[in-house]
């Protein structure tokens, strides 16, 4: 009757992994609600409940098979690695570097061919966007080249 | 309804810098659009957090020119190149493309533009008299009320929305229980804090946006195979010829009730908080695949002219409830929600009362962006083709990045902004490849505040008594509602195949 919404034919792992991390947080989110106060915990606890009936329904049905055709799990990889490191970055070093890098980085991972135009480029893209943001829009960004570019 | 008010934003709209503004919102909306991976929302996600330094009357015009031709610039790919450039154009490239093949490119793109265009003109004129007159009456709304019309778009949202329902429930909750970080409404007590000073005051919205539609992509194009990617390959390069995109008065008498029914569909579900523009286009769709059985699929003007009528009726009427009830109808709507409260203004009944310049203003800019749309849609339509090639999308990508990055640091001037977009973008990319819709979790995230404290404001006008909600006779009805959605997904079926029945007969 309801194949097309509540479809229990797939097969894929990651949607039984999806099921069962709705159940875990289900739980977590039960225990962290049952140590609030009063109306505090209210909500908390029915959508603790309703993720943990949301579980079991996706334990049943997980409906259209998850997608992983055409993924490179290294890119994956790399695109968290290199977020974090680029976060690090814009808070320590400085949001022109950072950017720069960043730039550089994405294109690169995404096949560009590395040489000096891709240098010139990220850095003209990083000083566009410190005097869009620094100048125009008045949020001054983090980093010595933004600063000398800005004044 | 204030005419005068209506009439100065007008005129304010057509001044040299919004209107200027508003012609590059069109521009770049039907530049994204055409660009397949690029969408309203990832463009939107990206431009909000600049435009918070801007004026509302140039801010506003850009965002309101992207969010308009975004959705109809996706069908230039879909018909050109059968590669929908935004979800909203799937249904466009299967008549679209046929009939590229049988030589009407040029036929096949102006039926686009002229659908596009009536139909989106008429949803704006359905903002421009509907949103004023839903906000005087939602003044009067109660607690209850807005109670029950944010459980009744959370139902929408998980009854009508695409895909499987228990992914957009999952979505749905998930959206609420983020919504719970931070101090409660009611007591104040911390909840889901861990004693950490960033999230005592919730997770901001706007990095989260970015996050989803902004990195999700970015961390998408990083993780795609180089094979994937080498797809969009022009087949046919049939030379467009601009008198060819003109429609001949016979086949815009032809298909003007397509265009009015469809709109009005796309109207409808539109003004339905979470319904989505993907229901309204398989629906339109589906209503000519009835009239015109086998024809359709195989280059058939109305095969075009319904979906892309549907889709931007969605566009203008799904702002309805943002403007007069304070409600986002999808997620691109929920993005305008972030730039009203970015340029402090409460978005809601009292928007036309507080700020009725900026009101009028975002309206009339609606009316005045699809009527724009036209011209600039029958120019760029024949560039695209060849703008798709040339731009290399490693630096494309690297662009958003940095922008996406850029953004969400300047909303709060710390980096805490950046890890929330990093966060939300690699859950964005597994939703995108789990099949968990978005929508859901945003319109979740924007409503559960609203949700909590219009419960427990009802349940102290009502002494306790949840019973409130159902005497209360608006809000009995947006529960009877609630109800129907939630128990659509379990009739859906019996429905079509029935009326299939009666059409066979």
């Amino acid at each position: 009757m309801i194949r097309h919404r509540l479809s229990p034919l797939s097969g894929h792992w990651l949607d039984r992994v999806l099921a069962a991390m709705c159940l875990a947080l289900a739980m977590a989110v039960l225990v962290a609600a049952s140590g609030y106060p009063g109306s505090a915990a209210d909500f908390p606890k029915i959508i603790g409940i309703l993720l943990a009936l949301c579980g079991i329904g996706l334990w049943l049905f997980p409906g259209k098979q998850s997608d992983l055709s055409g993924v490179r799990l290294v890119g994956v990889g790399w695109a968290i690695v290199g977020g974090i490191a680029v976060l690090l970055a814009f808070a320590y070093v400085g949001a022109d570097l950072a950017l720069c890098f960043l730039f550089i980085g994405c294109a690169l991972l995404m096949g560009h061919a590395p040489g000096l135009r891709l240098v010139v480029i990220a850095v003209l893209y990083t000083l566009v966007l410190g005097l869009v943001f620094g100048a125009l829009l008045g949020v001054p960004l983090p980093g010595v080249l933004f600063a000398l570019v800005v004044k | 309804m204030d005419y005068s008010a209506l009439l100065a934003a007008g005129e304010h709209a057509l001044s040299l810098w919004p209107l200027l503004s508003l012609l590059a919102g069109v521009t770049l909306g039907l530049v994204v659009g055409s660009i397949p991976g690029l969408n309203d929302t990832i463009t939107l996600a990206v431009l909000v957090p600049i435009t918070f330094a801007m004026p509302s009357d140039v801010a506003f015009p850009l965002l309101v020119g992207v969010y308009c031709a975004a959705c109809f610039g996706g069908a230039f790919p879909a018909i050109l190149l059968k590669i929908p450039g935004t979800a909203s154009s799937v249904l466009t490239a299967v008549d679209g493309h046929a009939m590229v093949k049988q030589g009407l490119a040029g036929r096949a793109l102006g039926i686009a533009t002229y659908s596009s265009c009536f139909a989106g003109t008429l949803s704006a004129l359905v903002l421009v008299f509907f949103a004023p007159l839903l906000a005087q009456y939602a003044l009067k709304f109660g607690p209850a009320e807005y109670f029950s019309l944010c459980v009744l778009g959370l139902s929408t949202v998980v009854g009508m929305g695409s895909g499987n329902v228990m992914k957009c429930a999952f979505s749905c909750l998930l959206g609420l229980l983020v919504a719970m970080v931070g101090l409660s409404p009611e007591s104040g007590y911390p909840r889901f804090t861990f004693d950490n000073f960033w999230l005592l005051e919730g997770l901001p919205l706007t990095p989260i946006l970015i996050g989803l539609f902004g990195l999700s992509v970015v961390i998408e194009m990083l993780c795609r195979d180089a094979g994937a990617t080498a797809e969009a390959e022009v087949e046919h390069r049939t030379p467009i010829r601009f008198r060819d995109m003109l429609l001949p008065w016979s086949l815009v008498r032809r298909l003007m009730p397509t265009w009015l029914s469809a709109s009005a569909l796309g109207n409808v579900i539109g003004i339905l908080p979470g319904a989505g523009m993907l229901v309204a286009i398989y629906m339109a769709y589906e209503r000519v695949r009835r009239r015109f059985g086998e024809r359709c699929g195989q280059g058939l003007p109305e095969g075009i002219a319904a979906p892309e009528a549907a889709n931007n009726s969605v566009v203008a009427s799904s702002m309805v409830p943002l403007l007069s009830l304070g409600i986002p109808g999808n997620s691109t709507s929920a993005l305008f929600l972030g730039a009203l409260l970015i340029q402090g203004l409460r978005p809601g009944p009292s928007l036309f009362n507080d700020s009725p310049d900026v009101a009028w203003l975002i309206v009339i800019c609606f009316v005045f962006a699809n009527l724009v749309m036209f011209p600039l849609g029958l120019l760029l339509a024949r560039f695209v083709p060849n703008l798709i090639r040339a731009i290399p999308q490693p630096l494309l990508a690297a662009a958003i990045a940095g922008l996406c990055f850029t953004g969400a640091f300047a909303i709060g001037n710390s980096v805490f902004g950046i890890v929330v977009a990093l966060v939300f973008g690699v859950v964005g990319f597994v939703f995108n490849r789990m099949q968990v819709p978005l929508s859901p979790f945003i319109l979740a995230l924007v409503l559960a505040p609203v949700v909590e404290r219009a419960f427990f404001q009802s349940m102290a006008l009502s002494g306790g008594s949840p019973l409130y909600f159902v005497t209360q006779p608006l809000s009995a009805a947006m529960l009877t509602f609630t109800a129907l959605f939630l128990l659509w997904p379990l009739f859906k079926r019996h429905f079509f195949k029935s009326r299939r029945s009666l059409a066979a007969d």
